[in-house]
């Protein structure tokens, strides 16, 4: 069976009363699930225990805030032991019951529902005319051949932009609202007429304007492949805050020549999210199939991990909150 | 020269952008020290003293991260292995307008990844005049085979700089398995 992880953070409890809930999560916690110990301040925290009178500090607050994790606050309230009032559960703890009813139906159901992330992007509608596109690896290349000259991209909106190859820019046109693009996508080589609807003032870098163009194209997920080993040239710069934190995980893996299903196996991520960042990749000729044998980005089955692992983690976990990554 | 337990290096020419850098993400104003040559034999005829510059992280937890800018150029080696020593990681700026982009991107690789192989690389001022495209960056990504990540940047954007530290953090933490 696959084991789950479970990072719980402590805040503000002694030594002594997080040895005690500590022992007694474990004990109630089925073995199939993995508890794993760590600081407030970790990025991926599953659960929040903390003392009563440090959760209305700015510190925790800025935790549940940004992590959005279940959380239970501790007291030492000897009248009210054994029980959970108000979300706050009174130490000593006799009787584990309540807290193992408190940990089932806010910890350990919804990591089980939430194991796989959300798409970034909802899923694009398959027709009868989508699957059969034009857009291959070949059908990129052949546009960001760089001896193609300056070229005009547009669909059924109108203008997108006037790329070359060669010289690694891109003018946009600035009147478009899209973002993306969908498959009226088209290329021509572009006419005098055509550098009139782009703005040549400000030069856009073609690689990192076209990964992102793509990757706000949902309907181009349904181009890449369903699993298979690739190898991506380059890491692709976000444009977008809010995906930069995925995009970089799903890069550290596909640099490296990596499988889809391995890569959305091992670190929970959905596949057509890993489609669009492939499809993203195919469209500005930043990805390349490989054999099985050329992946060299390694799955292993997570262990436990050693102190200094622990350490490391927690370490950039700071940093992480830090800076808002 | 402070030298603090975790760092992380800022390397590059003059001019690409280290100070800029350093100072979008120090909590102290960046502070210019100077380290003393001791290595009299390979730099007798040199100056005793480099510039680096000097910047500081401190966690919520207390704990400093050193961020220092030294110069990349051969002449100033006797510094790098003290100031890389235990580095978490090193960020490399380039600047596009230089004669030789890509030979400088290659020295400045070959000599910190003796140190550290947590590098990331930013490219800087490609917004100006220069004698190159800025597709040799990419061409020279596929023929290296690095998993180094590689912008292109504005070292006086704060969120730039964010851009290659994120970056770098998310490389080391999927290769040590560190991610959840």
């Amino acid at each position: 069976m696959h084991r789950h992880y479970i990072h719980i953070g402590i805040a503000g409890l002694s030594i002594h009363d997080a040895d005690e809930l500590k022992k007694t999560l474990q004990h109630i916690t089925p073995d199939h699930f993995i508890l794993q110990w760590n600081t407030a301040s970790d990025p991926h925290l599953d659960c929040l225990l903390v003392y009563e009178y440090f959760l209305e500090t700015e510190g925790i607050q800025r935790v549940l805030k940004n992590q959005k994790c279940p959380y239970l606050c501790i007291s030492k309230n000897a009248q009210y032991s054994n029980q959970i009032i108000n979300n706050t559960l009174a130490l000593p703890l006799q009787n584990t019951q309540i807290l193992k009813h408190w940990f089932e139906q806010n910890v350990l159901n919804s990591e089980i529902t939430s194991e796989i992330e959300e798409p970034i992007f909802s899923a694009p509608v398959q027709s009868q005319e989508s699957s059969n596109h034009p857009y291959t690896i070949n059908f990129f290349k052949e546009m960001l051949h760089p001896e193609k000259g300056k070229l005009h991209l547009y669909d059924r909106h109108g203008t997108i932009a006037i790329i070359d190859s060669a010289k690694n820019l891109a003018w946009l046109n600035k009147d478009r609202a899209e973002t993306g693009t969908d498959f009226s996508f088209q290329y021509d080589f572009a006419s005098t007429s055509d550098l009139l609807k782009v703005t040549r003032r400000e030069t856009q870098i073609l690689q990192d304007w076209l990964w992102n163009f793509f990757w706000n194209s949902p309907s181009f997920a349904q181009i890449a492949p369903e699993d298979g080993h690739y190898k991506i040239h380059y890491w692709p710069k976000p444009a977008h805050p809010l995906h930069k934190k995925r995009i970089f995980q799903i890069s550290a893996c596909f640099i490296q020549g990596a499988k889809i299903s391995k890569i959305a196996e091992q670190h929970a991520i959905s596949l057509l999210t890993l489609r669009q960042f492939i499809a993203a990749s195919m469209a500005s000729g930043n990805i390349e199939k490989i054999n099985a044998w050329e992946s060299r980005y390694r799955t292993t089955e997570p262990v436990e991990r050693t102190e200094q692992q622990n350490f490391i983690k927690s370490f950039f976990g700071k940093l992480r909150f830090k800076f808002g990554f | 020269m402070i030298l603090q337990q975790y760092k992380i290096v800022f390397a590059g020419s003059m001019g690409a952008g280290k100070t800029a850098a350093i100072r979008s993400l120090s909590d102290i104003p960046v502070l210019l020290t100077e380290a003393l040559n001791t290595d009299d034999r390979s730099h007798a005829k040199m100056e005793t003293t480099v510039g680096i510059d000097y910047g500081e992280i401190t966690l919520e937890d207390g704990t400093k991260i050193g961020l220092y800018g030294t110069p990349g150029q051969s002449r100033f080696d006797f510094i790098w292995p003290v100031i890389c020593q235990g580095a978490l990681g090193a960020i490399i700026l380039i600047d596009h307008t230089v004669s030789d982009p890509i030979q400088e991107l290659e020295s400045y690789i070959e000599v910190f990844q003796e140190y550290t192989h947590n590098i990331a690389i930013g490219i800087t001022h490609s917004d100006l005049e220069s004698p190159h495209f800025t597709q040799i960056y990419k061409d020279w990504l596929i023929q290296q085979d690095l998993y180094t990540p590689l912008f292109f940047v504005d070292a006086r954007q704060k969120d730039d700089i964010l851009l290659l530290l994120e970056a770098l953090i998310t490389s080391i933490e999927v290769n040590h398995n560190l991610m959840s």
